[in-house]
């Protein structure tokens, strides 16, 4: 795929062009076994022959799916910030948590790094991993699609493991069985957004590869220099 | 994966070599394919992102992060992950404890749950772990295609071991009713805490295409 081939070569003089797009090849991650990049059809992916990892898959998603899908993670993704999760009930005493607060307990008890690692994994992995994917859409759908894109994807790439909103909520309901003996529970706004959180954001992830990222951006470089030509 | 899914490659020209021989690498990010003899980290013409033909040092650094995760895996388990103080006492709980209290007085579908996530599977990686450094230090030619396998399953599974980190955050966070009853965190969560993370990333550092390097001229 040579995008900008002939210019970067000047800057990486180290790294030569490979092969004429005309003969695809693709190298799998996984195994390092080079395989022909053949067309699939919709919905379908191509797998390395050797190790069975996904090398890439024709879905069709649009990339205002993908915005719509971001849009709603970000709104969810506050609600689950501002509200609190859980409520308990003792004797007339009510104690409530939101997620940062939750973390902050951590911290005064003396577990400062615990209490980092649960800010890192819960609030500050998935904010930057939405913002991000926000602005590359933005970008494509609205912005400049020449614009780099290579550093946000990689961002991208690196901050999937470490956004773990589904395990919380996993954590939650395992402390709501724990605690339904104690004291009367009261379920929170928040705890339903982080719910429906985990499948918008599953989505998204299934459908920001690489791959459609690169699509949509060429399709939408291609729309705005044909309408380029058509009004010059 | 179902049989349809796979697409089989014409066996002409490059195809059934692997990319450290013919020079080849196809960037993680944008797909382009760049040729390169370096072993060492070139940047793709394209995006700039790093490629590797091979990690540098894979193997070290996953083993080291491997060490690290073994040792402090026998505080995890050994240390209270929380204290729960009440009008009738102190208890301390362990992760095992935990399981146990959950299966006795919860549901036992989600004590199996807490099980798997905080027992097997942390076991699990650092077993498998040490299987795929020793095999691939050996350049062993057994099984490359279910050695590949287990290491996709425990790069998937082994983030939710954060599960009883999460736990021990919300009961700590809610149970804080002064004298009646207070939960603090203990120094197995921490402990514990550290060894997911770690072995996180010793998986992450772990070069999966060293499996498929076998033992040339015997
Ligand atoms: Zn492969």
């Amino acid at each position: 795929m040579p995008y900008f081939l002939d210019f970067y070569l000047t800057l990486h003089h180290n790294v030569k062009p490979a092969i004429k797009p005309a003969h695809h090849f693709i190298v799998c991650h996984e195994c390092d076994l080079v395989c022909a990049d053949v067309p699939v059809a919709t919905g379908e992916a191509a797998s390395c022959p050797r190790c069975r990892a996904i090398l890439y898959r024709n879905g069709t998603a649009s990339v205002d799916v993908a915005l719509a899908l971001a849009i709603t993670s970000v709104i969810l993704l506050l609600l689950l910030n501002c509200f609190p999760l859980l409520s308990l009930k003792v004797q007339q005493v009510t104690r409530d948590t939101t997620l940062f607060h939750a973390a902050l307990a951590m911290w005064d008890d003396g577990m400062h790094i615990l209490s980092l690692l649960v800010i890192i994994t819960t609030m500050l992995a998935p904010t930057l991993q939405i913002s991000v994917a926000v602005y590359l859409l933005y970008v494509i759908r609205f912005g400049d699609a020449g614009l780099a894109l290579g550093a946000p994807l990689r961002a991208l790439q690196t901050l999937r493991p470490w956004s773990m909103v589904e395990i919380f909520m996993l954590g939650l309901l395992v402390s709501l069985v724990k605690l339904q003996h104690m004291a009367d529970i009261v379920i929170g706004p928040a705890l339903w957004s982080c719910a429906s959180l985990i499948f918008f954001t599953a989505a998204l992830t299934s459908v920001l590869t690489p791959r459609n990222i690169w699509l949509w951006a060429n399709a939408a470089k291609a729309s705005k220099a044909a309408t380029g030509v058509s009004h010059v | 994966m179902s049989e349809q899914e796979y697409r089989h490659i014409p066996a002409t020209g490059l195809a059934g070599q692997t990319g450290a021989s013919a020079g080849l690498i196809t960037c993680d990010i944008c797909e382009a394919l760049c040729c390169t003899h370096d072993e060492a980290a070139t940047h793709c013409p394209i995006c700039g992102a790093t490629l590797h033909l091979r990690h540098k040092d894979s193997l070290t650094k996953s083993l080291a992060y491997l060490v690290a995760a073994t040792i402090l895996y026998i505080p995890a388990n050994l240390l209270p992950v929380m204290q729960t103080n009440t009008i009738f006492g102190t208890q301390d709980d362990t992760i095992m404890s935990g399981v146990l209290v959950l299966m006795y007085t919860g549901s036992w579908p989600l004590a199996l749950l807490v099980f798997f996530a905080s027992i097997v599977v942390p076991l699990l990686k650092l077993f498998s772990i040490s299987l795929l450094l020793y095999t691939c230090s050996k350049k062993s030619t057994w099984n490359p295609l279910q050695r590949t396998q287990l290491f996709r399953m425990i790069e998937a599974v082994g983030r939710w071991s954060m599960l009883d980190v999460y736990v021990v955050t919300v009961l700590v966070a809610l149970v804080q009713f002064k004298s009646l009853a207070a939960i603090h965190p203990g120094g197995g969560a921490l402990a514990f805490g550290a060894v997911v993370v770690l072995t996180m990333l010793s998986a992450q550092s772990f070069d999966s295409r060293l499996i498929w390097v076998a033992k040339t001229h015997e």
